[in-house]
């Protein structure tokens, strides 16, 4: 990972599945595919799959049945450390014993990497997080949105292939909320990293993703590009959860980016 | 309504009456000073009330220095111990569900609940002259009891739950999802412990260690038992306090108990400056 620029990677699931309780699988029999640097939502209500899906794509989780690669490597099986991928977690999970510099350089410190190497990436990801100045602050001392972009920063420090989030704005209030949903949107635009994004928010997904994933009850109820699942939603289920987002005030702004 | 009584009456709803809080804070006070502070001055009184000269001669006597280096090393040995046993049991009990888990934590409170003259005893018991184990030891010059491994022993057992209990709060506030982000960053299991869960509880394991040691070096009764107290060969500081004092040398006596006050005062220190 010598490269300036991060190399993008598909995502590829087959038949994944999960089971916690026999009777109600978290995940049942998924499989989608994610081209590389495009960026996919997970839709669904709570209590869907979505987190078990983003955990067993991270290696935090085992599948019990089913494959899942990335590019063309088989990493079923590849301990979560050794994926490479970056994930920001719901609640950020950020290091509060660790100033921002340290949360963020932590990915590279603990893969040895050169000190200048890690002051100067480091220094790259405060700019593009709009972070300058904030470097020695302790967690403890920025606001929710603030974290929210360190937690990106940490997890996009090693350049990874895949950056996963999970409900990345789901702490933030909706001002907020709005703002990084733009900035995230011309971010992707600007690293063109492979991006699987969970959400409850149909206007989050429609807005920021390429496709869009609907689960239920740990069942892919249907993927594809917004606007094909605004025409042509392939079950009630699907038009159903749609049609609540089209009477949101905001759906008859709905962007279809591409 | 005066505008001056205005202010009295507008305190918050949860506030105490100015009353209760001048007669709490005046009884927290008053206890400090006469069982604390007062003692703490005696101690250095008694022992300068002969000169500075004759203090330093208490300090600087054959069986002080052998008494004050025996506590060190038993201290050494005992906080080195506490800290991988505290680590170990406090992260068992804090993450792990395993059989006999309700036991260990009952088990962590026995050396505070029994009576350290009895936790000596146990080591006298089982390593002493008339054990088999201990008969053996002695037949093979390695004497526990009478001797600095028994020493080490009681102390190590009297001492053993103040790290463990510290951590164990801490090693339950910590949350799972921090210790996955440090692992999808890439970070060994080795590097999750050193650098991100002993940090994260460094203030727990800087005030466990902080208690253990101002126990470990004051410890009386349990290494009374074990040691002998032979002069400059097991008495710790605390037992040659007891015996400069028996032999009617209270000036001695105190010279030598200012070394312990020193030492409760850096632990002290250390813990305060460990929690800003």
């Amino acid at each position: 990972m010598t490269s300036t620029s991060l190399v993008p990677r598909s995502v590829t699931l087959h038949n994944v599945t999960r089971v916690f309780s026999p009777t109600t699988p978290a995940v049942a029999g998924v499989s989608l595919h994610v081209d590389p640097g495009a960026l996919l939502a997970l839709l669904g209500p709570s209590g869907a799959g979505k987190t078990t899906l983003l955990r067993l794509i991270a290696g935090l989780d085992y599948a019990d049945a089913g494959r899942i690669h990335l590019g063309a490597d088989d990493i079923t099986d590849l301990p979560a450390r050794q994926r490479g991928l970056g994930v920001v977690f719901q609640q950020y999970a950020l290091f509060q014993h660790l100033n921002v510099f340290e949360n963020i350089a932590f990915p590279l410190r603990v893969r040895h990497r050169p000190r200048a190497e890690i002051a100067d990436r480091v220094d790259e990801l405060l700019t593009l997080m709009q972070l300058d100045g904030f470097a020695t602050r302790r967690i403890a001392q920025i606001s929710g949105g603030q974290a929210q972009r360190v937690a990106l920063a940490r997890a996009l420090a090693p350049r990874p292939s895949v950056l996963l989030l999970d409900e990345p704005f789901g702490a933030l209030d909706t001002q907020v909320r709005h703002e990084l949903r733009r900035w995230l949107a011309a971010l992707h635009d600007e690293l063109h990293v492979t991006t699987i994004l969970i959400t409850h928010d149909q206007e989050e997904a429609f807005d920021l993703a390429d496709r869009v994933a609907v689960l239920r009850d740990g069942h892919l109820e249907q993927i594809g590009a917004p606007a094909d699942l605004l025409t042509h939603p392939a079950t009630p289920f699907v038009e159903a959860f749609l049609a609540r987002a089209n009477s949101h005030p905001h759906a008859r702004r709905i962007s279809v980016r591409r | 309504m005066m505008p001056t009584t205005r202010a009295t009456t507008r305190r918050r709803p949860t506030d105490d009456a100015p009353v209760i809080r001048a007669a709490l804070l005046a009884l927290a006070v008053a206890i400090f000073a006469l069982l604390i502070a007062a003692p703490a001055a005696i101690v250095l009184a008694g022992a300068l009330h002969l000169g500075i000269g004759h203090y330093a001669h208490a300090i600087a006597d054959p069986s002080t220095i052998a008494a004050a280096r025996l506590t060190l090393v038993v201290l050494a040995y005992a906080i080195p111990v506490n800290v991988v046993f505290g680590v170990a049991a406090a992260w068992s009990i804090a993450r792990f569900d395993f059989p006999g888990r309700a036991a260990l934590v009952v088990a962590l409170d026995l050396p505070l609940a029994v009576s350290p003259v009895i936790s000596g005893l146990v080591f006298v018991l089982l390593f002493g002259a008339r054990a088999p184990l201990g008969a053996w030891l002695i037949a093979h010059r390695t004497p526990i009891v009478f001797a600095t491994p028994g020493i080490v022993l009681a102390t190590v057992f009297v001492t053993f739950p103040f790290v463990a209990r510290e951590l164990i709060p801490a090693f339950a506030s910590l949350e799972t999802s921090v210790d996955e982000a440090a692992i999808v960053s890439g970070a060994t299991g080795w590097q999750l412990l050193t650098r991100i869960t002993l940090p994260s509880v460094r203030t727990a394991v800087i005030s466990g260690v902080a208690l253990a040691a101002a126990r470990a070096a004051g410890e009386f009764g349990a290494v009374a038992v074990v040691s002998g107290s032979i002069a400059g060969r097991t008495n710790t500081l605390p037992l040659h306090i007891a015996s400069l004092y028996n032999a009617g040398d209270s000036t001695g006596a105190f010279a030598v108990a200012s070394l312990l006050v020193a030492l409760a005062l850096i632990t002290l220190a250390i813990r305060w400056a460990s929690e800003r």
